[in-house]
């Protein structure tokens, strides 16, 4: 329940702040396990077409956003990007065949006017392109142009795991055929990183091809310190809806202090991610408005289950009952966080809380499954050093599995040091904790399973989940897939490969009366509309 | 001094190749590499295609060989994260890092020179109390901390300069200029003030003064000038430092400087980027000690007369409270 409420407000905070741009945009339309879908939205587009005159008319003409990390490469498809704060960039810079809705959780048409899964599998999905749009360089956007992108990935296993090739039917028509059936795809697609880059840009510029979109905002190269700052104008030829803003600055402020008196002193008019301590503080300053809201940001704790103490099942339930989640959350002081009862993505769609007496806190419980260890009782939990959150939340479980009789040591290493450490075929670690930004479709829960990838923390090498994973991806029949990820969400709580924290929440503050965001739960931002009436 | 210069530059070889095989080895023992990096979610195999494209896979000498063949041809490798030359992106930030610099080191020179010379005029008066427990002050106070108390003051409250960035010219400059320059101003004025004060007593000035030569020039033309060695020592120094980036400044202003994109790069574990900038800043550095050795000469014929005549080893300036050059 409160979960729902979390993402209906995030939702209507979305539809609050999506205010200065014209109204009627794109509507819902695609069902998630259809396996025919078919949109048109020139009804849509025809009404989206030119921004109003007057509109421009009283809005600042420059607007300048702070983000805490930095931005390093302005193309899509770039390695490495796949993070919240590019994508935060490339919605604003480019754009995608398909659009997620947050409101609606429903896939909307972008560049793609239409499209249709071929057959019962979901390996073929026919796509229809819009005829309108133009690259930042001038060059129409072509069916070509979406074939060389696909081909383009090539280290997003995501794509890399069931996409094929394209077979181009036409300038504005194509076949996306896939390696196995995937009824997600559409929704992969949807994700700032799948956006459509220019072949021909590309191919004449290797290294900067990629930053020619179709998208509202263009990239001005003489505006951009890599890592520092990047300077955006408004692309007066967009096909879609244009904001009253002409252009937009995005700059690195590292430290969460500079970046609030930034904002105070009205030298930035948004800003990403407070500290807990300074929220408060923000929200004092009638000038400021502040937002907190639920994401889909999982904290878990994963055990290496392929080696060392915790290939005892027995001592991974042992901390599974150990592990007060409200504690956690009280420690890290992160008021709008939700504890995540299940290991699975709080807003998918076959997200069940019905597993919750699995993993309830209970210390005798704890004990009990410590007796079973015998004198497999110690552990070494790794921690990320470049969050705060994961060395007081290692405190505090240090403590309480104390409490039961397991003797955690903590090992603090960097973000580099800790992928090193926990890659799958090489990994050394015993416990780690991370955290994950899940998007939300169900399919994505591949990522934490899937063997010799990077991000299966676990190292689970469980046969029925990965099947469960194929049939679960190709399955149309919406109760047929979810009885496969309810099986998955069984499997790990029986089993306690991952163990599930909490859901963070987070903040963004900006100058009140700023308009246009569009709050996407996973992270996804979009930007691309922002305006501030004077 | 043309033999001195020539000899100086070609002192620089060894150096560099010095720091970047130190560099190379220290980033290679710390656990993980830019493929752990932008690795991401990657596949073992995806990773392992990675590690062979980036050299990752041969040894940490094979890939430092490498990186000096293309640095004889004046390349210093592109950046697997930030995806350019490191070349182009050292020089997207040295403005920034000299502007501050400069401007630091200049506050410093202009405020502590004066203030450290009538302190040791005054020697045990007001102005000298006063002064070093200004010194003290500003060699206490912590930049991070300066840095937020002069943002809150001068942005927040008045309004009247910008709290990050280097955008908007000299008005950008002046908080992280006064931030990074107090703590150099103590440094200076202290350093200024000891050295006024052992050239002062020296009998060479009681015999000016004897002689009927008036104070203020006994100061100004006699004084000042034998006590310049360790002060041009100390900016030296601290100049040296600036360019090399004030990392804690940068991090506060949001200054694009070279200290956070030194840092950054190393957190990212771009050995490149990391080696690169710090050949660079290295190069930066004995330039800027060269001059002052040139400057040392010009201030000191004795010196100036050693340079000449190549003997540059026996020269050692007497210097308080900083390093020799």
């Amino acid at each position: 329940m409160k979960r729902t409420l979390s993402f209906a407000l995030a939702a209507l905070l979305a539809v609050s702040l999506a205010g200065c741009g014209q109204s009627g945009s794109a509507e819902p339309a695609a069902t998630t396990a259809a396996a025919a879908q078919e949109t048109t939205a020139a009804q849509e587009q025809a009404e989206q077409a030119e921004p109003e005159a007057t509109g421009e008319q009283g809005y600042r003409e420059h607007l300048t956003i702070a983000f805490e990390s930095q931005i390093t490469d302005l193309d899509p498809q770039g390695v490495g990007n796949a993070n919240e704060i590019h994508a935060k960039l490339f919605n604003m810079t480019h754009d995608t065949l398909f659009n997620y809705n947050v409101e609606t959780g429903e896939i909307d048409p972008e560049l793609a006017t239409s499209w249709e899964w071929l057959d019962d599998a979901c390996t073929q999905l026919h796509v229809t392109l819009r005829d309108d749009v133009t690259f930042h360089n001038g060059n129409k956007l072509t069916a070509e142009d979406v074939a060389f992108t696909l081909d383009r990935v090539q280290t997003d296993t995501q794509i890399t795991d069931y996409y094929d090739h394209c077979e181009i039917l036409g300038d504005h028509e194509l076949t996306i055929v896939l390696k196995s059936g995937n009824v997600d795809f559409t929704y992969i697609l949807s994700r700032p990183f799948d956006s459509i880059v220019n072949k021909a840009a590309v191919e004449a510029d290797p290294d900067f091809g990629g930053t020619i979109g179709t998208g509202v905002w263009i990239n001005n190269l003489d505006g951009y310190v890599a890592g520092d700052r990047i300077e955006l104008i408004r692309n007066d030829n967009y096909w879609g809806e244009l904001p009253p803003t002409k252009s937009i600055t995005i700059v690195h402020i590292a430290n969460a202090s500079s970046r609030l008196m930034a904002l105070e002193s009205d030298e930035v008019q948004l800003i990403y991610k407070l500290e807990p301590t300074e929220i408060e503080l923000a929200r004092s300053n009638p000038d400021v408005e502040v937002n907190e809201f639920a994401t889909t940001r999982l904290y878990y704790f994963a055990f290496n289950t392929s080696a060392g103490p915790a290939e005892d099942v027995n001592l991974r339930k042992a901390v599974a009952y150990a592990i007060n989640k409200d504690d956690l959350i009280a420690a890290v002081g992160d008021t709008g966080a939700e504890v995540a009862k299940t290991f699975y993505g709080n807003a998918m769609s076959y997200y069940t809380e019905e597993f919750d007496e699995d993993i309830t806190y209970d210390p005798e419980k704890a004990k009990e499954y410590v007796a079973l260890c015998g004198n497999n009782t110690s552990l070494k939990l790794m921690v990320n050093t470049s969050d705060n959150i994961f060395k007081t939340l290692s405190e505090v479980i240090q403590e309480e599995l104390r409490q039961v009789g397991i003797t955690m040591e903590i090992e603090e290493v960097d973000s580099a040091g800790i992928s090193a450490n926990t890659r799958y075929d090489t990994a050394t670690h015993e416990a780690m904790l991370y955290s994950i930004g899940l998007n939300t479709w169900d399919s994505d829960m591949g990522r934490l399973f899937s063997v010799g990838t990077n991000s299966n923390k676990a190292i689970v090498d469980d046969s029925r989940i990965s099947e469960l994973l194929l049939e679960g991806s190709a399955c149309v029949d919406p109760a047929e897939r979810g009885e496969y990820y309810k099986e998955i969400q069984a499997i790990n709580n029986d089993q306690c490969y991952y163990l599930p924290l909490y859901y963070c929440s987070t903040t963004i503050a900006y100058h009140a009366g700023l308009q246009g965001i569009t709050i996407n739960p996973t992270g996804y931002f979009d930007y691309s509309q922002i305006c501030l009436p004077e | 001094m043309h033999r001195y210069i020539i000899k100086r530059i070609l002192m620089l070889i060894p150096v560099i190749v010095g720091v970047s095989l130190l560099v190379f080895v220290m980033m290679d023992m710390a656990p993980g590499t830019v493929v752990d990096i932008i690795g991401g979610e990657m596949s073992t195999e995806e990773l392992a295609e990675l590690n062979h494209q980036l050299g990752y896979d041969r040894s940490v000498f094979y890939r430092y060989f490498l990186y000096m063949k293309d640095l004889l041809h004046g390349d210093l490798g592109t950046s697997f994260i930030y995806k350019m030359d490191v070349w182009d992106l050292y020089m997207q930030r040295l403005p920034a890092t000299l502007e501050l610099a400069g401007a630091s080191v200049l506050l410093a020179i202009l405020l502590s020179i004066p203030l450290g010379i009538k302190a040791a005029t005054g020697h045990g008066g007001l102005t000298d109390n006063v002064s070093m427990v200004a010194a003290l002050l500003g060699l206490s106070m912590p930049n991070f901390w300066l840095g937020m108390m002069l943002i809150v003051l001068f942005s927040n409250r008045l309004g009247w300069l910008p709290s990050y960035g280097a955008t908007d010219g000299i008005k950008s400059l002046i908080l992280p200029a006064l931030t990074i320059g107090t703590g150099l101003m103590a440094t200076l004025t202290r350093t200024t003030r000891s050295s006024m004060l052992d050239v002062l007593r020296a009998d060479y000035l009681r015999t000016a003064r004897s002689k009927g030569v008036p104070e203020k020039k006994v100061v100004s033309k006699h004084a000042l000038k034998n006590a310049l060695i360790p002060i041009i020592t100390i900016i030296g120094t601290q100049l040296g430092n600036a360019v090399g980036g004030a990392v804690v400044t940068e991090n506060v202003f949001a200054w694009p400087g070279v200290g956070r994109l030194i840092i950054d790069a190393i957190n990212q574990r771009d050995t490149t980027t990391v080696t690169g900038c710090i050949i660079m800043t290295t190069v930066m550095i004995c330039v800027i000690m060269m001059v002052v050795d040139i400057i040392y000469a010009f201030v000191d014929p004795r010196l100036r007369a050693q340079y000449a005549s190549g003997k540059t080893r026996k020269r050692a300036p007497k210097v308080r409270g900083g390093e020799a050059a």
